[in-house]
């Protein structure tokens, strides 16, 4: 393979061999080291082989000591090629000028893909990347993915992970969120713990402070459920940071309702596409007009100029797509629409408080001829537990004080 | 003078080759290896290499003859074509039919 490439890049002549001696010919030529590749016979007319330019002359001459007629069939290799093209000053002035565009297109970043679904944090990533400079068009080595890196991850905390993957001119963003880690209570922060809504206490475990309340208590909103301020025969009282666990079976109650009849969009079967091209990131609508319908749905299909999958070039045709639709009153089955809402619910509950943390419900529905209305009625078990500090007019007491200043003088008269 | 003095190309006589090949035959390794003899080698019936010393006697698209040093070797076949010739090296592609020796 690599002989042939070779030879197509020194170029080749191929020889037309006549006479008698073809045999003797050939001999002679290799033992004078002039090789003669790809010789085929044609019937008893002649012989042919492919031969180095610059040998020519010199097996033109061992021809004629041999009897043997020897011409030019063709001209073949890049050489010979250069030499046809050089009369053509428009073509190569084109091709140089196509292979500097591509040389400079496949230089650049035109496609930009963040892996994120969720719009807002789609939002957030594109605004730190602009931030760093990186937009669509930027030369590929200004993109120096460490460095952005270290920027965006210093700017947001967010992030476990960041990097912006190159390929081609196709940067792909990679965002990783970490777990944030839980807040740890200052203990010099004095508080109490309320609740944050009525229920039965169901686990209650109290950490720090006092609390003369049980499993199994009735508790209302805004009680409160520990109390930082823990009696003490010294000083009277001691002030703490009050920690704890208010686990209570609480009710909530949830209500949709969807009317029976719905309008459905029915598409008619009239489909108008409109295009519009998109050169360099600016788009060039090929049309003047919206579509005629009153109602229709829009489909966008873009199709992109690339040379590979991953050299995609700053070319693409947007296809609108506009299908007409008529809006027609559907009536709804009261079965349907209640198994709807009843699952609709039960999906929000379960967002809200957790699969495993619902301990009963109950569903009520109500049915009139223009609406259906579905109540869910749940038990849930529930944190109810929320930090309140407590404000003082003078430092209060803390245990640190009572060590310092209340035990050490007594001590002391010991 | 023995700077002017040039290296000659290593050949053998028929006589020196024939003793050459019994030294092979006694210690029982290739000829190849010690009498540079000619290699054959023919690959399905569409290639065929010849490594020796050689020079053709006869070439058309259906014949080719090769004079070697103890005998002659013919090939027989259809659409020949010689993708290398060199010396020592032949290449041989197309659709060979026979092979013959001839002493």
């Amino acid at each position: 393979m690599l002989k042939y490439l070779f030879h197509f890049l020194t170029g080749y002549v191929i020889i037309k061999i006549e006479g008698t001696n073809v045999e003797d010919f050939l001999n002679l030529c290799t033992r004078e080291k002039i090789y003669i590749h790809r010789l085929s016979h044609h019937g008893k007319a002649y012989a042919s082989g492919e031969l180095h330019p610059s040998y020519y002359h010199k097996a033109k001459l061992f021809a004629r000591d041999m009897d043997v007629k020897i011409s030019v069939l063709r001209r073949g290799g890049l050489p010979f090629a250069l030499l046809k093209l050089k009369k053509r000053k428009a073509f190569i002035a084109g091709f140089l000028v196509m292979m500097f565009l591509m040389f400079w297109l496949c230089g650049r970043i035109w496609v930009i893909d963040i892996e994120e679904t969720n719009p807002n944090r789609r939002n957030v990533i594109a605004a730190a990347l602009e931030e760093n400079g990186v937009k669509s068009g930027m030369p590929r080595h200004r993109l120096k993915p460490f460095e952005i890196q270290q920027s965006v991850m210093a700017s947001h905390k967010e992030f476990s992970w960041f990097w912006i993957e190159v390929k081609g001119t196709h940067a792909v963003v990679q965002v990783r969120y970490g777990k944030k880690p839980p807040e740890v209570a200052d203990p010099q922060d004095i508080s109490n713990i309320i609740s944050t809504k009525n229920g039965i206490l169901h686990r209650f475990i109290v950490r720090s402070g006092s609390s003369s309340l049980k499993e199994g208590d009735y508790v209302t909103e805004g009680q409160l459920l520990i109390s930082g301020v823990v009696p003490n025969e010294l000083v009277g009282a001691m002030y703490v940071h009050a920690e704890g666990d208010a686990i209570a079976k609480t009710d909530r109650v949830l209500t949709e309702s969807m009317p029976l009849t719905v309008s459905e969009r029915v598409k008619t079967g009239n489909v108008t596409k409109k295009y519009s091209v998109n050169i360099l990131g600016k788009d060039f609508n090929l049309f003047f007009k919206a579509p005629k319908y009153k109602h229709y749905d829009g489909i966008i299909k873009e199709k992109r100029l690339h040379l590979t999958r991953d050299y995609i070039l700053p070319f693409s045709v947007k296809i609108y797509e506009y299908s007409e639709v008529k809006p027609t009153p559907k009536k709804l089955k009261e079965q349907d629409a209640e198994r709807d809402l009843k699952n609709s619910l039960l999906n929000s509950l379960y967002d809200s408080v957790g699969k495993k943390n619902v301990v009963s419900s109950q569903f009520t529905v109500e049915k009139s001829p223009e609406k259906i209305i579905v109540t869910l009625k749940a038990e849930c078990l529930e944190n109810i537990a929320k930090q309140v500090p407590i404000s003082f007019e003078e430092k209060p007491f803390t245990p640190s004080d009572i060590s310092k200043d209340i035990l050490l003088p007594e001590e002391k008269g010991n | 003078m023995a700077h002017k003095r040039k290296r000659k190309k290593y050949s053998m006589g028929k006589a020196t080759s024939q003793k050459v090949e019994k030294v092979a035959d006694m210690l029982d390794i290739s000829k190849d290896f010690l009498a540079g003899s000619l290699k054959v080698t023919i690959i399905a019936n569409c290639e065929l290499t010849v490594e020796g010393e050689i020079s053709i006697l006869e070439y058309t698209d259906t014949s080719l003859k090769l004079n070697t040093r103890s005998f002659i070797f013919g090939i027989k076949g259809s659409d020949f074509e010689i993708t290398q010739l060199d010396t020592d090296y032949l290449r041989l592609v197309g659709n060979i039919l026979a092979t013959e020796y001839m002493v």
